[in-house]
């Protein structure tokens, strides 16, 4: 049957699109709501409404409809979040801080790719280690629309006006979005003894 | 360096970031994509119900089915409430005409009185 062996195809596609983002996708998340459970939910999220929803659509498009459909989980996150009574959101609030200690387990601070560092001597791997925690505790700390734009632009390299579409937003409101995004880091970066 | 050089060695820093993820959220991610494209191969079922409880599921199928469900549960509950109502008040209705024959055929006045126009007439007159 003709569905059936498009179905397929999309599934194939699907699959590997999905393996290609999902880390980033979880990074992104966990920029926003700096909670590795709730980043994790928001990811699966995505995933199930982007293969529920737009499982046919033509497989160019679908690093720009999952970015939208993260945004607005992400969105809708916190929307939950403020609906909440006053007293959840203050315990939750306290107890991110305690998850991330509690979150230190030995075997999971296991790198998922061990070879990927061979090259690197181990004083230049620490330091690249402190950079990048340094870099993405920096974009955690930015304005929600700059970290956004940020990293849909130059991170997920969407173009502006696809960027503009994911954010709900006009172009130029991403141009301002970004500028400020990556002046602000440098900012933080270079504060922070960081020469790039 | 311009802005856009910069940006691109943060986000290749980023990269480096997410190519160490702990292995533990890795698995979880692969997991949740899993989950997601078995969701794709599975057959769909009742699809308008899937868009009448797709605000609130969020964790897997068996949560959606469920909200469907209840769903479907609280459309049954609406509808055999107001069949209920409606067999109670037909009954109520044909108890009171019941009673209404009953009292009028057990009395001591018999039926044609009830058709003569002078009887109807006395009763008027002689009510306070």
């Amino acid at each position: 049957m003709g569905p059936r062996g498009s179905h397929l195809a999309s599934y194939s596609e699907l699959s590997a699109f999905l393996a290609e983002v999902e880390r980033r996708a979880f990074k992104q998340a966990l920029f926003a709501v700096r909670n590795e459970e709730a980043a994790l939910d928001i990811v699966q999220d995505a995933m199930l409404k982007l293969t529920e929803k737009y499982a046919a659509k033509p497989p160019a498009e679908l690093p720009m409809l999952f970015q939208r459909i993260l945004q607005n989980t992400i969105h809708d996150h916190f929307r939950r979040q403020k609906v909440r009574s006053t007293w959840t959101t203050l315990l939750s609030a306290l107890g991110q801080k305690d998850e991330k200690d509690e979150d230190f387990d030995p075997l999971e601070t296991l790198p998922a790719r061990p070879d990927s560092n061979a090259s690197i001597d181990p004083a230049g791997a620490h330091q690249q280690a402190e950079t990048v925690a340094l870099i993405e505790q920096a974009l955690a700390r930015l304005p929600a629309r700059q970290r956004e734009a940020f990293l849909l632009r130059y991170w997920e390299e969407l173009d502006v006006a696809e960027t503009a579409t994911a954010m709900g937003c006009s172009e130029g409101s991403v141009k301002t979005h970004c500028s400020r995004a990556v002046h602000a880091l440098a900012e933080m970066l270079k504060a922070k003894g960081i020469s790039l | 360096m311009n802005e856009r050089e910069i940006a691109k060695k943060i986000a290749r820093y980023l990269d480096r970031g997410t190519a160490e993820l702990k292995a533990g959220t890795a698995y979880k991610l692969q997991l949740a994509r899993q989950e997601a494209l078995a969701r794709l191969s599975a057959p769909r079922r009742a699809p308008e119900l899937v868009l009448a409880g797709a605000g609130g599921g969020t964790l897997g199928g068996g949560r959606r089915f469920f909200a469907d469900v209840r769903i479907w549960a609280g459309v049954l509950v609406v509808v055999g409430g107001i069949l209920s109502i409606q067999y109670w008040q037909s009954v109520q209705h044909d108890r009171d005409i019941e009673e209404t024959d009953a009292a009028i055929l057990s009395s001591e006045l018999p039926l044609e009185a009830y058709l003569d126009r002078g009887f109807q007439a006395w009763l008027n007159h002689s009510e306070p």
